[in-house]
């Protein structure tokens, strides 16, 4: 019998090799940078070490953020966790992670994100393509009688769905299921197996969980870096890549295109890593766009914004729901940590709509009612177009205000904010 | 719930493991194989209902239907109760077919053919207030499989070609067998029933085969289908309602590109269905049931009628035993033979969808097989054995198999059309003066570039069905020494892990 398998047995041995390699080394070194970013992110936390005063959680926006380095006792050290993308359910779960792998308890959170994570409530929950939607932390014999009662309901004939189909360079998806394949791979790669089944009921936990099974086999987990591993060009580090890194830190270097991702995946990585070492947790994703693709997409938004009408009937606005920032602030308070919430500038046209300028006034509301939590303005929260590279992301010299504004005129506040309360008690 | 899901690999092993102990005991206690099928059978529900438990209704109708005809068919003393019985199958059967399928079609060209009629005589059109169809009917997965696989069960018992089934269960399990009910092999009951009524324990060259027939199913699908899908939805659009929300979007679309889409479309059809169909034949391996080969290296078909006996088989052979052979065959001359042939392609056409694409799909292979028997097949006084030329036999051989597998890939063009106004453009584009810039500003890749991303995807693929199909064995490897075997499972195992995409539905799920 054992000869009639013998070269399966080989084969999976050479599996099972390949999985030991994978667990000994660091492997994402080679993966996408999205993927990158989350692993990186995930060891820095897992490894215990973070010792910040302060932490920013956001977006991809946020992560234009630079961290900062106390120089005297009156300041506080500042690093950023923002990642892109992560959904609004991330944050929460993410502070967990932070909090019970060691690292140093800070004693301010600063939430950056953008108002789809924070003003809009969780959003439809994670979207099962072979079990029809789920409601969020359904438990299983809830999800059971609805499909049941479905069953009879729609019987033979298709049940009128909201238009949920998008189409995107040439093709088409589901949007539901496009966001679980945009945010899916972030939550399995940044949380193990246990924290995921804490963070989730029902059938969203046995749903999530049997996503998460496949990827304990890191060969797979990791497939995208061992796709790349297969070429020699993505192995290339050249010495030099903490100064071509330093380099692409000027505008100038940027606007020139001199600073486009290397065509080594492995080096790409390195320099991430460099710039989001150095800068405490920030990078600019936007720095790495092509100047030709950028001037492109700036005009076209530029035109865009020309053309836009701001809806004055609030019937039409997205209705608004602060639950992701009630939860966040609730989970701070009952781990004694201060919460700030920083309002992050955006393109002046867009923030000059009746419907953002309600938000605002709906989020100062808000803080009122958390007395204890502060909300902190830039000098001025709409910024030209022309220091934006799309419509969300900052372009390099919109980082540069961005940051100069964060460290002279928001960071002080914040200190302060932290001074006085350490003092109260 | 598909082959391609985590969820299914759960569910088989949870099934897996508690048919083997019942397996365990089958051959000598009699209750063990009743527990056995029972549990197949109650699998097999659940799978079906995964997607939605109402239409476990009209598979139990189904089978109820026939069971009840078989048995009418098999003690009816008269040929006019006989009859009775078979009719009272197949108009259930049909009708079932054609409400769920067909009724949206039908209605809505009836309605078109109304409308066109009433303003040629100078009248207005129906409104929508002033005409009730029923519209929005679901169809149900693998309707168009399961019964085709009840109604051949009915006529093989009319025609005495096998006994009725007594036992409930056991014709429910052949009706309901997970491994191909949604989407073939569509299996006789005379090879099926006998199996399922069996013991069943895999045996280690069956579990050997099926092995390598689950990684290559999965290697088709995951690895060449899926990944040729991003490239040919760039040309022919990701979906049918992309399509519909901005038709515009087809006329930047060169010839060139449109034909080597096709070329790769053939490769995704035929992977993407004969890969869905490797799992199940390999699936039902491992519990001990032989299933029929539904696809055999049909790339490599030198002619249209070998490529017809290489492609669906299952689905060809329900055709010509139920259709071509009622038409009388090829018994009534030459002539006639090739109005059967012609009708069985019509009728696949129409198989596939409601939809005139398909039935224009139909037609073009009709014409292909019916041109290529009328006049260039040899008859079989021609066939002289000659020692053969190599030089000429390697040129006349891949010269035909160009042109059989180019063919094939034009007619690909229709079945893949959204509507017969994009099918005729499409044919319009590919039969024009081409364009063929090497900087398209559609988006879409240019046709070399298009071609080598495809051919690249392809070609290992080609190697392994090129091996088998020469050697005439799709196993062949499994007699040489033990480090090919290894070599061929870890690069293919290799490379389904490093560029799988998991999780796409299947096309013949649509049909």
């Amino acid at each position: 019998m054992l000869s009639k398998f013998k070269g399966i047995l080989i084969a999976l041995s050479f599996f099972i090799i390949l999985e030991i390699i994978v667990r000994l080394t660091d492997v994402y070194y080679l993966e996408q940078p999205e993927t990158f970013f989350v692993n990186l992110k995930r060891a820095y936390v897992e490894s215990g070490k973070a010792d910040a005063d302060i932490i920013i959680i956001g977006d991809s926006r946020s992560m234009a953020l630079e961290g900062y380095v106390a120089k005297n006792n009156s300041e506080y050290t500042v690093y950023n966790h923002s990642l892109p993308a992560m959904g609004p359910k991330y944050y929460r779960f993410f502070l967990d992670k932070y909090l019970k792998s060691g690292n140093k308890k800070p004693k301010m959170i600063l939430f950056t994100a953008s108002p789809k994570l924070y003003a809009t409530g969780y959003g439809a929950p994670l979207y099962d393509p072979s079990a029809k939607y789920v409601t969020e932390n359904e438990s299983l014999s809830e999800y059971l009688t609805r499909r049941w009662n479905e069953g009879w309901e729609k019987n033979l004939f298709h049940t009128p769905e909201s238009n949920k189909i998008i189409s995107y360079s040439g093709k088409q998806d589901n949007i539901d299921q496009l966001l679980w394949e945009f945010f899916g791979h972030r939550y399995l790669h940044q949380f193990t197996i246990s924290e995921l089944w804490n963070q989730y009921e029902g059938v969203e936990r046995i749903f999530i969980i049997a996503k998460a099974i496949p990827l304990l086999y890191e060969s797979y987990k990791y497939h995208g870096a061992l796709r790349n591993g297969l070429s020699f060009q993505n192995w290339k580090l050249s010495k030099d890549y903490k100064t071509k890194s330093i380099f692409c830190e000027t505008c100038e270097n940027v606007e020139a295109g001199l600073c486009l991702p290397s065509p080594s995946q492995r080096e790409d990585n390195f320099i991430i890593e460099d710039q989001i070492t150095r800068h405490l947790g920030k990078y600019n994703i936007s720095n790495r766009v092509k100047p030709e693709i950028v001037l492109f997409a700036r005009t076209k938004y530029k035109e865009e914004a020309e053309k836009e009408y701001h809806n004055p009937d609030p019937k039409s606005w997205e209705p608004i729901d602060f639950r992701v920032m009630e939860d966040l602030i609730r989970y701070a308070e009952q781990n004694d940590i201060k919460f700030g919430f920083v309002y992050m500038p955006w393109i002046d046209s867009k923030e000059s709509a009746p419907e953002v300028q309600n938000r605002i006034k709906e989020l100062k509301l808000f803080f009122l009612r958390h007395p204890n939590q502060k909300m902190y303005f830039f000098p001025n929260s709409g910024y030209p177009i022309e220091q934006f590279v799309d419509n969300i992301h900052y372009d390099c010299r919109g980082e540069t205000r961005v940051n100069d504004e964060f460290r002279n005129f928001v960071l002080p506040q914040v200190f302060d904010f932290l001074r006085k309360t350490e003092k109260s008690n | 719930m598909l082959f391609n899901t985590f969820v299914f690999f759960l569910f088989f092993i949870t099934v897996y493991v508690i048919f083997l102990i019942f397996g365990v005991f089958a051959k000598k206690y009699g209750w063990a194989l009743r527990a056995q099928n029972l549990w197949l059978l109650a699998s097999s529900y659940f799978f079906y209902g995964w997607w939605e438990w109402f239409f476990l209704t009209l598979i139990f109708s189904s089978t109820l239907v026939d069971y009840v005809s078989a048995i009418g068919i098999e003690k009816a003393q008269t040929q006019t109760r006989r009859r009775l019985f078979l009719g009272f199958s197949i108009f259930a059967n049909l009708g079932l077919l054609f409400t769920m399928k067909y009724f949206d079609f039908f209605s809505t060209s009836f309605v078109s053919a109304f409308d066109h009629l009433f303003l040629f005589f100078g009248g207005s059109t129906l409104q929508p207030n002033t005409v009730f169809t029923i519209k929005h009917i679901v169809l149900p997965v693998g309707i168009s499989f399961y019964t085709f696989q009840t109604m051949s069960y009915t006529i093989d018992v009319y025609r005495g070609q096998i006994k009725a089934e007594r036992d409930f269960f056991d014709f429910a399990l052949f009706v309901n067998y997970f491994p191909q009910l949604v989407a073939g092999p569509i299996e006789r009951a005379i090879d099926l029933l006998p199996q399922l009524k069996k013991p069943k324990f895999p045996t280690w060259d069956g579990v050997q085969l099926a092995l390598w027939d689950i990684l290559l199913g999965y290697f088709m699908k995951v690895y060449v289908a899926d990944n040729l899908a991003n490239y040919i939805d760039q040309v022919f659009l990701g979906g049918k309602s992309l399509y519909l929300a901005n038709p515009a979007l087809i006329s930047s679309v060169d010839g060139s590109q449109i034909f080597v889409a096709s070329l790769g479309l053939v490769m995704q059809i035929y992977c993407d269905f004969a890969g869905y169909s490797f799992i199940a034949l390999g699936t039902s391996r491992l519990l001990g049931v032989n299933l029929t080969v539904n696809f055999e290296m049909p790339e490599f078909s030198r002619n249209p009628v070998e490529f017809w006996t290489r492609w669906h088989v299952t689905l060809n052979r329900w055709f010509r035993d139920y259709i071509y052979f009622s038409l009388g065959g090829s018994k009534f001359g030459k002539l006639k033979q090739l109005r059967n042939l012609f009708i069985i392609f019509v009728v696949s056409g129409f198989w596939h969808g409601a939809n005139w694409t398909f039935v224009f799909w139909g037609v073009i292979q009709g014409f292909y097989t019916v041109f290529y028997v009328a006049f260039l097949a040899p008859s079989t006084k021609e066939v002289v054995e000659r020692p053969p030329n190599l030089v000429i036999s390697f040129f006349t051989g891949f010269s035909s198999r160009l042109t059989v597998f180019t063919l094939a890939s034009l007619s690909a063009i229709a079945f893949r059309s959204y509507d017969a106004s994009m099918m005729g453009l499409y044919y319009q584009k590919v039969f024009s003066f081409w364009t063929w810039s090497i900087n398209p500003g559609n988006g879409i890749k240019a046709a070399l570039p298009l071609f080598e991303e495809m051919f690249r995807l392809t070609i290992p693929l080609l190697i392994l069905d090129g091996f088998a199909y020469f050697k005439k064995d799709r196993y062949w490897f499994f007699k040489h020494h033990y480090t090919i075997q290894a070599f061929i499972f870890i690069f293919i195992g290799f490379l389904i892990l490093v560029k799988g995409i998991f999780g796409k539905e299947v096309i013949y799920f649509a049909f």
